[in-house]
């Protein structure tokens, strides 16, 4: 696996990779695709590195301790985002009807609070991922 | 409380559950753990509070629904929160707090680390916030999510202490119960093929009018949830997992799986045969005389498989099948007082199964035995123990004063409405055997000697959660007027009749 | 026989989804290899996608995301689809569970038969009985 020409191809697909499951998560609400398909993507670009690069090295860059803390944040963002409805004196999850402006249809910022729930369980699904990759491998270690 | 609480009450508890559950991961590197065990009772206390009044309002005002992020129901996920969530938030309410508090004394022991505690809690508060959800959904989107979040959280906790008896029943556990989810699945799957909504109240206007068009594919559809929640709920022929699982598990999980978890299923079954179907259909087609066989088989196979055990987590294991036959049998009754019947029995066996799982793992913890053989004089060490356990005991015999007794008059009510005498007679033969496989523990604990006398009580918090669940069963036996009422209201609504309080 | 033959046809992907269930459900009961029971597990998961994907796809339709441009375009329902999103997500967790279950199991019994851990089992029992 330690493979330099694996490396090489490696370090130059990954940040496209991750790109495009940041971009799939943002236009959830416009096109195909969403949180989950994105996460899933980044979450694979991440599980690939550590493939490559071994566990250790990808262990560096993001800790288990940071990915347990991503994966709270996005269930919890989620439900706060919730929140803001019923803050707003409407109910769970509204979105226009409790005043939040819709935007432009088509583009980018089109959907209120959708961009930044898909954003919190892109997140989630992305280090839920990671972790389970990482707990099966510690276990096949230990 | 203020407006904005309230009115959203019921998606609030849900929430509340779930994200404390994501805390409990942020809290393993705190300096006393207790804290996060205590903050996770505290909010499972909360979601008791708010139960409690959802139940009030409904006993009040009536059932009433709510849209989630304002998109109204056939477009968007419909909460319906009547009688039925009410009895049953409670249900959970009573049973989930005693139970965390237990074990929060040792909970980091058993599971061997923090870290491991912290996801305990977090899986712990997920399968009761998947079960509050199956409580007040309306919708068969939603309890497809709940029913799949409750099993894969059931069967964590069932692998909370890793070992290899446990981690063998939790695989088996989880095949089957994926199978049940496959099946549940197809049935919803049958059910909007044939009407083209996922939203209860929609299900039933559509087939009320249609239903004699394809009665083949219904009774097909209502065949998977029947099997598919029948493997999760432990209806007799499917309930091979249950005794590993339950036995296995550390002692909260056994309780919890078998007080609640197995009754979230059949709330669901009840609330997609009752609401989203219908009772009229569901009398027109076999399948209540098929869910009174089996629970009549369920009562009395149960009790004798327990009659024949000697651990004594595996024999109230098989208790629990033998009980779960009691609440079917309800079901199957289809007439207001065996629904009665059911729903006082889910809180009635909910509590009792929690307190005796309690005092059992309590009896285990301080003597090392596991077998009832061995547990001669127990009694004098454990006073306050064996006290709950005579409490639970007499409860799940069914002894006037305790809440067993309450439910088991209202099925013998039904079944004699009904003229099912058979019924009548596995009943009372049921609550003869369940006095035979709990009262030798009694009397071993009480009536025979023991050489060791270094054994001491638990400490005083498990001594209080075990006292709860006792005093919550004999408020429940000697005043149910509120608990009936609302059992009887619950029962009411899924027999369309209208109850005057 | 014209008529049945034409109908299944015509429904293929039931026949379809009907055949991938049973399966998947004779693989999880038959077979003794643990890793071999959750491939059945996601084999009859996949028959129930394709039975939703079927029952909600129209002919023709289009994904039902709004196109100003175009009226008169028919949707396809996103119920199903959505629903089975959610299901692709139960078993990914699903899969991922039983995995690290097979692997402890492998770890205390050096086996991921399910025979072999009964056999194991079984004499690791009698040894403590005879004792």
């Amino acid at each position: 696996m330690r493979d330099f020409v694996l490396k090489r191809v490696v370090a130059l697909v990954l940040p496209f990779v991750t790109m495009l499951g940041l971009y799939v998560i943002f236009h959830g609400h416009l096109s195909p695709g969403g949180s989950f398909s994105g996460g899933i993507i980044t979450g694979l670009s991440m599980i690939a590195f550590s493939l490559v690069f071994g566990l250790d090295r990808s262990q560096e860059k993001i800790s288990e301790r940071m990915m347990t803390l991503i994966e709270s944040f996005g269930a919890l963002w989620y439900g706060a985002m919730g929140l803001v409805g019923i803050l707003r004196g409407t109910s769970f999850l509204m979105n226009k009807g409790a005043g939040i402006p819709l935007g432009e249809p088509g583009k980018l910022y089109s959907g209120g609070l959708i961009l930044l729930i898909t954003l919190g369980v892109g997140l989630k699904v992305a280090s839920t991922m990671v972790t389970l990759f990482v707990s099966l491998m510690e276990e096949e270690e230990e | 409380m203020p407006v904005v609480i309230s009115e959203n009450l019921a998606v609030l508890i849900v929430v509340a559950l779930l994200s404390a559950g994501y805390v409990m991961p942020l809290l393993k590197k705190i300096k006393r753990f207790r804290v996060a065990e205590f903050f996770a009772v505290f909010v499972l206390g909360l979601a008791l509070s708010g139960g409690l009044y959802l139940a009030r309002e409904v006993l009040h005002n009536g059932a009433f629904t709510y849209a989630v992020g304002g998109w109204s129901a056939p477009w968007g996920i419909e909460l319906a929160v009547d009688s039925v969530s009410g009895l049953f938030l409670i249900t959970i309410g009573l049973v989930a707090a005693p139970i965390l508090l237990w074990a929060s004394v040792d909970l980091v022991r058993e599971v061997g680390s923090r870290a491991r505690a912290a996801w305990y809690l977090t899986l712990y508060l997920l399968l009761v916030a998947a079960l509050s959800g199956l409580a007040v959904t309306g919708d068969l989107f939603n309890v497809y999510v709940m029913v799949e979040v409750a099993t894969i959280a059931s069967c964590a906790i069932v692998a909370a202490r890793s070992n290899a008896v446990s981690v063998e029943a939790t695989f088996k556990y989880l095949m089957l119960a994926t199978i049940g989810s496959g099946f549940v699945l197809l049935g919803i799957g049958f059910l909007f093929v044939l009407t083209g909504n996922l939203n209860m109240n929609f299900i039933f206007q559509e087939l009320s009018t249609s239903w004699q068009n394809y009665p083949t594919a219904l009774w097909v559809g209502l065949s998977f949830f029947m099997v598919g929640f029948g493997v999760k709920s432990a209806l007799f022929p499917l309930h091979v997992w249950l005794p590993d699982a339950h036995s296995s598990a550390i002692t909260p999980s056994s309780a919890m799986l078998s007080s609640l978890a197995v009754k979230g299923y059949i709330i669901a079954l009840l609330k997609v045969f009752y609401i989203a179907v219908g009772p009229e259909i569901i009398t027109n087609l076999p399948i209540t005389d098929i869910m009174t066989l089996l629970g009549m088989l369920a009562i009395v196979a149960g009790a004798l498989f327990a009659l024949a055990q000697d651990e004594l987590k595996r024999r109230l294991a098989f208790s629990t099948v033998s009980q779960v036959g009691y609440i079917f049998l309800g079901i199957g009754l289809g007439n207001i007082h065996g629904l009665t019947g059911t729903f006082m029995h889910i809180i009635s066996h909910g509590a009792t199964k929690a307190l005796l799982f309690l005092a059992a793992g309590a009896i285990i913890k301080q003597t090392g035995k596991t077998r009832i053989s061995e547990m001669a004089g127990v009694g004098f060490e454990m006073p306050v123990t064996l006290g709950v356990f005579a409490v639970g005991s007499l409860s799940m015999i069914g002894i006037p004063l305790f809440s067993g007794f309450v439910s088991k008059w209202q099925l013998l009510l039904g079944s004699l409405v009904n003229r099912n005498f058979l019924a009548v007679i596995v009943l009372v033969g049921g609550s003869l055997l369940a006095a035979a496989y709990l009262l030798p523990v009694l009397r071993t604990a009480f009536f025979e000697r023991s050489q060791d006398r270094t054994v001491k009580e638990v400490p005083y918090v498990q001594l209080v959660a075990m006292l709860f669940l006792a005093v919550v069963i004999i408020m429940v036996g000697t005043f149910p007027s509120f608990v009936l009422q609302l059992a009887k209201q619950a029962a009411g609504t899924l027999l369309g009749l209208e109850v005057l309080p | 026989m014209g008529e049945i033959g034409s109908r299944i046809i015509q429904n293929y992907p039931y026949v379809f989804a009907l055949a991938l269930f049973i399966i998947g459900i004779y693989t999880i009961l038959t077979n003794s290899n643990l890793f071999k029971k959750v491939i059945g597990i996601n084999i009859m998961e996949g028959s129930i996608y394709v039975f939703f994907i079927a029952a909600g796809n129209i002919r023709g339709g289009v994904a039902p995301i709004l196109d100003m441009g175009e009226p008169g375009l028919v949707y396809v329902n996103p119920l199903p689809q959505a629903l089975m999103l959610t299901g692709i997500v139960v078993s990914v967790s699903v899969t991922a569970f039983s995995l690290a279950l097979i692997m402890k199991l492998y770890r205390f019994y050096g086996t991921v038969d399910a025979r072999e851990i009964m056999r194991i089992r079984s004499e690791v029992r009698a040894s403590a009985g005879g004792n």
